[in-house]
């Protein structure tokens, strides 16, 4: 049995049974990273000594029987979230030499169930990006198709449970960075709704929509892996106090559950592919019993607009912080002094230390927010948000779930988009108003067009995780999508 | 709506970012066609929206209790100039 393959529940009956250890699982985890992240490149940091511990901690636990749903179970960690005293670097060399001080709050939790923490996975720099090109390091691969991309900012965590690299993985989503590579590696990603999960210890960038989501390889490991890092934390004012999600309400059926056809979702330009398997879908909620009728948002088409504003606006100020002044990359050392002003420390840390997206975003932020512009970019971005969010509210009065494609391609080829920054941001058309609206919104497999991996997105409205992931798994019960692995 | 090169630079000092006479150039074409296309916000009336809001749930309050961090060393640590433990900074006021 290759354990490096298997899905969180399956992992936690064997260990449970005792029919392999944990320390087992990790060290078939590890042989697979080195057998193909040469090829794959998911992976910035792979902690192997302090993997191999936690292993063997978690097999005492359940030995002694206090095995709890994560205990043992290796995972893959975006490298924008810290772990204590492993690099962080966000993908970005102006954090080539940050050792994280403390732990992510997600962090802790899995820790306190004695889950195994295998390494940090690569991601377009400070999670800017949705193909995972913009890494400050290197490019990671599709291993669907090595020639194309990942899809992003967390495309790391994508391949790695794509690739059987882990057993499950954390991203983070602000746009599309959880479920657009989910998509394009077929798998399964989620964004929860803003403020179920804690962000204390995820690396800013647009603080007012980002959210840490599981990327898995099927909808109940993603629950299990929601339920554990959800919840309200005194470290993040954001975060909410509200009662946590119930895995058996998950496996309910949908009879009368009503879905909501969006019709601004289907737009084009679109591949053609794309929205016939779709619409398959659709076709297998109505045979599951589920009450599926067309919508309207007619708001859909100017979320992507607003995104950039925001998160341009919050960027410029969010950066602001690497200055080469407290932590990570700096002009100024001890060793070798320079006569370089306080300005210049400023000016050339952070030209040395981010990429060009990094920078074009500061100065387009900084532009958003700038005297005589403010007003009609900004504010009026803000304004927009209100009234996007209130459309969603609108229609989840007459609706459970909507379902629409997750992005309108697969996966396109490397340096295929990179070039042209507007190009690479119509990607999260689909993925971004959900961030905007501050709902809940998965991605699953949902086919496959010339052999590459095709997502569903399911939303559902803020907190109403629940109906979402049981939309999710009773379509998945009925398909056999995630059964195909890429041959890599 | 076009930035212009001398424009971009304003923003760089303003952003305290040094960029290359190529970046001002790249940055000055794409940020115009960006601009371009998020234009359109403007096209929708929000006359009657009153105060942009932060998400529904943001700024709850919590009592203002200290607790001392932990790793107060692995931060100092980081500081590119430090003395004993200070962190050593350029003269602000020149």
């Amino acid at each position: 049995m290759e354990l490096n393959k298997l899905t969180i529940e399956q992992a936690r009956q064997g260990l449970n049974k005792r029919e392999f250890t944990s320390r087992e699982i990790t060290q078939s985890c590890l042989a697979q990273i080195k057998k193909v992240d040469k090829k794959l490149q998911a992976f910035l940091t792979v902690t192997e000594p302090q993997a191999l511990a936690q292993a063997e901690a978690a097999d005492k636990k359940i030995v002694a029987g206090q095995a709890e749903a994560l205990t043992g179970i290796p995972l893959a960690i975006k490298d924008a979230i810290l772990v204590q005293d492993v690099r962080a670097t966000a993908g970005s060399k102006i954090l080539d030499n940050y050792i994280a001080p403390y732990n992510a709050t997600v962090i802790e939790k899995l820790a306190a169930q004695g889950s195994v923490l295998l390494g940090k996975t690569n991601l377009d720099e400070f999670a800017m990006g949705s193909s995972t090109e913009n890494s400050g390091y290197f490019p990671t691969k599709n291993p669907w198709d090595t020639t194309r991309v990942p899809g992003g900012s967390s495309g790391g965590s994508a391949v790695a449970v794509a690739a059987d690299m882990c057993i499950g993985s954390l991203g983070s989503d602000t746009a599309s960075s959880t479920r657009q590579p989910a998509s394009f590696c077929g798998v399964i990603g989620l964004k929860p709704t803003y403020g179920r999960v804690s962000r204390y210890g995820l690396i800013a960038m647009t603080s007012s929509l980002d959210q840490i989501g599981p990327i898995s390889k099927t909808v109940m490991d993603n629950a299990i892996l929601f339920q554990a890092i959800a919840g309200h934390d005194r470290h993040d004012a954001t975060s909410v106090k509200i009662e946590n999600i119930e895995l058996k309400n998950i496996a309910r059926d949908i009879k009368g559950l009503k879905i909501g056809v969006p019709q601004e979702y289907f737009i084009d330009g679109m591949d053609e592919e794309v929205k016939t398997l779709v619409q398959q879908a659709i076709k297998k909620f109505s045979a599951l019993g589920a009450k599926v009728t067309e919508v309207s948002l007619p708001l859909t088409k100017y979320a992507l607009a607003v995104y950039q504003l925001m998160a341009t606006s919050e960027i410029s100020s969010n950066l602001a912080r690497y200055d080469g002044i407290r932590y990570g990359f700096s002009v100024a050392d001890s060793r070798q002094p320079t006569d370089y002003s306080l300005m210049d420390i400023y000016r050339k840390s952070k030209a040395k230390g981010l990429g060009a997206e990094a920078k074009r975003r500061i100065i387009l932020g900084t532009f958003a927010l700038s005297a005589g512009y403010y007003d009609q970019y900004y504010v009026q971005a803000q304004k927009l948000r209100v009234l996007i969010s209130q459309e969603f509210a609108d229609i989840f009065k007459k609706v459970d779930c909507l379902v629409s494609p997750t992005a309108p391609s697969v996966a396109f080829k490397l340096g295929e988009k990179f070039a042209d920054p507007l190009m690479m941001y119509l990607s999260d058309i689909y993925t971004v108003p959900a961030n905007i609206g501050g709902i809940c919104a998965i991605s699953i497999p949902c086919g496959f067009d010339q052999g590459l991996p095709v997502g569903l997105q399911i939303m559902a409205k803020p907190f109403a995780e629940e109906v979402m992931f049981r939309a999710a798994y009773n379509y998945e019960q009925a398909t056999t999508w995630q059964i195909k692995k890429p041959a890599i | 709506m076009a930035l212009t090169k001398q424009e971009i630079q304003k923003l760089a000092r303003l952003a305290r970012i040094e960029l290359t006479p190529a970046e001002e150039e790249k940055f000055s074409e794409q940020i115009s066609s960006i601009l371009d296309y998020v234009k359109q916000v403007q096209e929708v009336d929000t006359a009657k929206v009153k105060t942009p809001r932060q998400q529904p749930n943001a700024s709850a309050f919590r009592p203002d209790d200290i607790k001392v961090f932990p790793a107060v060393k692995d931060l100092i640590s980081q500081w590119p100039e430090k003395s004993g433990n200070l962190n050593k900074v350029k003269s602000v006021l020149e």
